[in-house]
Formats: structure tokens, sequence, C-alpha cells
């Protein structure tokens, strides 16, 4: 069975782009538009991995890991941020996050990336 | 004085100027005192206030910056990312994955992203060169292996080499040297000298690539039997937009900016860059970088010279030092390639944490981190050290998909409190790795106090007890401990006073506390005091919570 990895991003070039990535890799990708959505997904189809980005509209990359960490299952899930460098000072306050990416990325470094945490 | 404009360039002048003239104003002063009767001590005053001047004076430069940079960031971002989305596109549609594509369709997709990795590239070089002009270029340094990234550059480039029938070799006298550098940065300038050697040599010549080991720096040669450059365009050789002779069949290529970026980058590193050349004969490139050593000295330089101006001011200056523990002291062979790309990845991590621009982190040896923290007491930089190693613990070290265990240690040395040379720093932060920690319990249950005293004797500790809270601060006040373990119900002095005690006062308010209790509600006073929920433990938790707690502490 086939890992299953959230993306979460507000723009939809880039999600389209990186679920036709992943799902050339052997990978079941959903998506979520901002944190809110992001938050209904992880609970109805319990992703192995989150890939999120900070600016959303509603509800952002910051607010929506402090959601994400009160709960249990949800606090295990690794995850990979999408940022701009100069947001890097901010993330890294952040807690409950693996790693991150810097945009705009190389196809190839999200993928490895993501290797690291899950199969 | 004249009031500033509104642009941001001549509102820099103008504070350049104010900063020119106070400085003057400092010379002057401190001549003066040799002819006039004015006492030290007003001397001294004087001083301390026009120190405060430079000191705002700074801190607007510092705003400029940030508007500079945050320009070329959401410019940078606005270019990049559609230009990244297409070039996406085009490879995804290039591999087949929506579907098979014919032969036409795709040598119509290749040029496409040949030329759209052209646009790239001429965009990253005036985002580099306003970077650069903006004074906002920096350099991401580690340690880097110089033979293997030029043994890299040339392998990859023999096969255009060979298909313009042009002799590409290289000369290097050992297996391995590493330098202090930023790697992106300076395969940038290896690429951009290497790119021009190949558009200005014709059929049948050569490039040669040579290294040359000197007492302070490296010599780097690229030499070339090319056209060559005329003597009148060599003074404007490393301008901005300068493209000279074309070579019949090479279009105008790239942005002009690749010798003023590669300038600029390897004279950010501290070495220098120029060249040499015969119209018609060839031209020859050189630039150096200093060795590790050289760049060891330096910084050790700037350490004591932050150590000076602290103690001038009177403010303190933190000293972290993080000691790699996983391998040897002399790790070899595979492992050092291993090591080195640990301590890269660590640099970056702490890069990001001790952000102010004027933290300084120096990989120092093959195991060590020097961190400096000017202006920051005990009680933040310890705060900082659990944010790296809240980092590092979530962070997986990964090299060739092998994950690799990390083990760093963590020393403290605060000036001048705890010594007031860069030497006694050190000395402290590595007797604070190796030396026995010292845990103070504090519970007026003795058969609490045996418990966890046995267990955490066992584990290495070294235990004091106390059994109230008047004993407690009086055994913190002969030898303070590295950790308090508190007892929240407590005759006469309960926990929480105890802890406020020990909190308002600037000596012990550094010392991390966990404190114990048997009930839930207790919690919520914890917060309401200020105290972190995660350092509040029920005793009924067991050994094992509580040495999870003590471990992430010390």
């Amino acid at each position: 069975m086939s890992s299953k990895i959230l993306i979460i991003d507000d723009e939809l070039d880039i999600v389209s782009m990186v679920k036709m990535r992943l799902e050339a890799n052997n990978y079941t990708v959903i998506s979520a538009f901002n944190g809110l959505e992001g938050l209904e997904k992880v609970k109805n189809e319990k992703p192995d991995l989150i890939i999120l980005d900070i600016m959303m509209p509603k509800m952002d990359g910051f607010t929506f890991v402090q959601e994400l960490k009160k709960n249990s299952e949800g606090k295990k899930i690794p995850i990979i941020i999408l940022s701009v460098k100069d947001k890097m000072q901010d993330i890294f306050k952040m807690e409950g996050v693996q790693d991150y990416v810097i945009k705009p990325f190389v196809a190839e470094m999200l993928l490895e990336r993501i290797r690291k945490y899950i199969r | 004085m004249e009031t500033p404009q509104t642009t941001p360039n001549s509102q820099i002048g103008y504070l350049k100027k104010e900063n020119e003239q106070l400085k003057k104003e400092i010379e002057l002063l401190k001549e003066s005192s040799t002819d006039q009767q004015v006492s030290i001590e007003e001397k001294n005053q004087w001083i301390k206030t026009l120190y405060n001047e430079l000191e705002k004076k700074n801190k607007e430069l510092e705003k400029l910056d940030k508007l500079k940079s945050d320009f070329v960031a959401s410019v940078s971002h606005g270019l990049r990312t559609p230009l990244a989305v297409t070039l996406e596109g085009l490879s995804i549609v290039l591999d087949s994955i929506p579907g098979p594509i014919n032969e036409k369709q795709k040598n119509i997709l290749l040029t496409a992203r040949q030329n759209l990795e052209q646009l790239n590239q001429v965009i990253g070089d005036l985002l580099d060169i306003s970077q650069i002009e903006a004074g906002q270029l920096d350099l991401r340094l580690g340690f880097v292996n110089v033979i293997k990234l030029f043994q890299n550059f040339i392998n990859s480039y023999q096969p255009i080499a060979i298909s313009k029938d042009i002799k590409l070799s290289i000369q290097i006298s050992q297996d391995s040297l590493y330098l202090y550098i930023d790697r992106d940065k300076i395969i940038k300038v290896i690429k951009n000298l290497l790119d021009n050697a190949l558009k200005f040599t014709k059929k049948g010549g050569s490039i040669h690539v040579a290294m040359h080991m000197r007492k302070n720096d490296v010599l780097f040669t690229f030499t070339d039997t090319g056209i060559g450059i005329a003597k009148e365009d060599m003074p404007r050789l490393f301008n901005k937009f300068q493209q000279l002779a074309r070579l019949e069949g090479v279009g105008l290529q790239g942005s002009g900016l690749g010798l003023t970026i590669s300038k600029a980058v390897i004279e950010l590193h501290g070495g220098e860059i120029w060249a040499e050349s015969q119209l018609g004969k060839g031209t020859s490139f050189y630039f150096t970088l200093p060795t590790y050593d050289t760049v060891k000295a330096t910084f050790e330089n700037q350490f004591d010279s932050i150590l000076k101006g602290a103690l001038f001011i009177g403010k303190p200056v933190s000293f972290i030092l993080l000691y790699l523990n996983s391998f040897g002291s002399q790790p070899t062979g595979n492992d050092e390639t291993i090591v080195m790309h640990t301590m890269n990845t660590m640099i970056s991590i702490l890069n990001n944490i001790a952000s102010h621009p004027e933290d300084k982190v120096f990989i120092y040896n093959m195991n060590s981190i020097y961190v400096i923290l000017p202006e920051t007491n005990k009680m933040d930089s310890m705060r900082l050290i659990g944010r790296i190693k809240d980092a590092i613990k979530r962070r997986k070290f990964v090299f060739e998909k092998k994950e690799i265990k990390t083990d760093f240690k963590y020393g403290l040395a605060v000036f001048p409190l705890d010594a007031n040379d860069r030497a006694g720093l050190i000395k402290v932060a590595q007797e604070n790795i190796t030396r026995r920690k010292d845990i103070l319990l504090v519970d007026d249950d003795n058969q609490i106090i045996q418990y966890f005293e046995g267990m955490l004797t066992k584990m290495g500790f070294g235990v004091r007890s106390a059994y109230d809270g008047e004993q407690c601060l009086k055994l913190v006040e002969q030898h303070p401990p590295d950790l308090i373990i508190l007892d929240i119900i407590m005759p006469q002095m309960n926990g929480f006073e105890v802890y406020g005690r020990l909190q308002r006062n600037p000596k012990t308010t550094y010392i991390p506390v966990v404190m114990l209790t048997e009930h839930d509600v207790d919690l919520k006073d914890a917060e309401l005091i200020g105290l972190d929920v995660s350092s509040v433990m029920h005793k009924q938790d067991g050994f094992d919570k509580l040495l999870g707690i003590v471990k992430s502490f010390l």
C-alpha cells in the first residue's frame, strides 16, 4: 500500500504540479488549499505525511501546526514546510515540524526530503 | 545638520555621514583630553553617550537594510515562482507523466525548457547583483572538499568539451582539501569561468585548471588557448553588463553579470580574482580562497573584538560550544565526509536560530561549533540551547540515504560572568560539557528523596537534597545546581514561593526547575506564574518521565 501525502497550499498550480510528480513516484496524494481544509482532511484521511505551505488564507501554516498538535494522532504526522527564504527564522521557532524545502524548489529536492520520513 | 531626504539611498548616505561625524567626535575627544584638564570619568561618560548614539544610528541602518532585503525577496519570489512552475510543468510533460509525447513535441519542449533555464539563469544573476549591491549577500559557509568539487566539474564538462574538440584537463596534487566556503556560490564562480573558457575557445584548443597551495590561501587558475581579451577591454572585465568580442556562432547569451558576481563572491570570501590575457593567444583567470586556518584566525580576532566591545559597553556575551560526540576526534575516510555533512547541516540550522546579524557561528575543528551571541545573558542563551535541541530532535540527518545518529553536547559560558577572555570562555564551556551535572532535590517527603536520589545517582548525576524551601535556598546560595527538582506542597514555603524567589534573583534565575506535584490543579497555578507546563510533573508518572525531562534540560 502506498503512502498517503497531504499537500496544503493555496497556490493551485503548485499543488497540481506536485501532485502529478508525487503520483508518478507512487505516492497517493490528497490536497487542501488552506489550514482549515487541511485539518478536515487530516481527520478524515489520516495521511502519512503533510507538505505544508506557510502563507495561506483563512488559516496559515503556523496556526495549522498549532491546531494539529492538539490532536494526539495529528501530532505524530511528520510535516515538511514549503517556505520562502525569509520566513526561515520563523519556521525554526515552530515546534512539530520535521523539515523544510525553500520555494521555488526542484522536485527532486522535495522527493528526497519525503523519502527521509516515509517510505 | 541637514534633514534627511526620503529616498533610501540618500537616507543611508545621511546616516553614514552621521556615523562618520560621531566617530570623528569620539576621536577628537580622545585627543583633547591630553590638552585639557577634564577628568577621565567625564570623558568616559561622554564616550558612552556617543556610543549609544552610534548604536541608535546602527539600528536605523539595520531597519533600512531590512527594507532593502524585503524588496529583493518579494521581487525574487514574483519572478522565480512562475518560472519554477513553468519549468516543472515542462519537465512533467517531457517525462511523459500525463501521457506519451511524439518526437516533434519533445524537441519543441526541449528547446522551450533550455530557454527557460537560460532565463532562470539571467534572473538569478540579476537578483544576485541586486543583493550584492544592497550589501545583502550573505555567505552560508561550511566545509567543502574543493578537490572533489573540481573533479565533479571537470567530469560533467568533459562531454561538452569533447563535442567541441577542446582538451579539458585538471592538475591537482592531493585527494582532498577542505576549505571553509559557501559551496553554492563558489560553484557558480567555477561554472562562470568554465563556461567563459568554453565559449571563447575554438575547436582544437585546450582549457587547463590547476590548484596551488600557498601559505595563507589557495590559488586556482583557469587557462585557455582561446581568442583572448584585448588590452583596452581588460580594465572593464569585471564591470556589469560587459559582454566582449563575439565568436562566430556564439549568440549574445547570458546576462553580462557573471564576472561581476564572481568577483563579489570571491572578495566576500576574503580572496582575490584577476585575469591575464593575450589577444589571439589565450586567457588565464586566477582566484584565491583563504585556507581554513586563515579563516579560523580571522574568526578568533572577531571573537576577541566582540569581547572587547562588550567590556566597554558593559553587556554580556554568551558563548555556546556544540560538540559532536558521535564520532572520534579524528574521523577519517567516509566518516570524515559524514562528519563534514553533519556539521554543515548543523550550521544551517544554527544560522536560522541564532539569527541576529551580530551572532557568529563557526565550525571550529572537526567536531566543534562555536556560537557567539553578543548582548545575550545566560538565561536567554539557555533558552536558545533548548530551541537548538528541539530543532535537531525532530530533524533527521540523512547522508547518502542513510540516517546519521547525531549526538551533540552543549557547553555554555557567559562573559564576563564565567570568564573574561576567549580562552577562558572556551575552557569553561568545555568543562560544562564534561563535568558531572549537579541536581538539587527539594521535597519534604523523605521517601521521595531517597527514591529519586538513588535513581539519579545511578545515572551519573551528582545529587544534593533539601527538605524545605529554606534549606533549598541555602544550598543554592552555597553552590548553584544545574537543575532543581522542586516539590510544590511543602510546609512553611511552598514550591511556587521558592520558584518565585529563585526567579527574582538574577544569580539564580537561569537555573531550570522541574516542579513535582500530586494534584492536577497545580498545573493551572503553574501556568499562572508563567512556568512552562512541560516542566511540571506528577509524582506518580514515575522516574522515566522525570529522567526524560531532566535530560532535556541538561
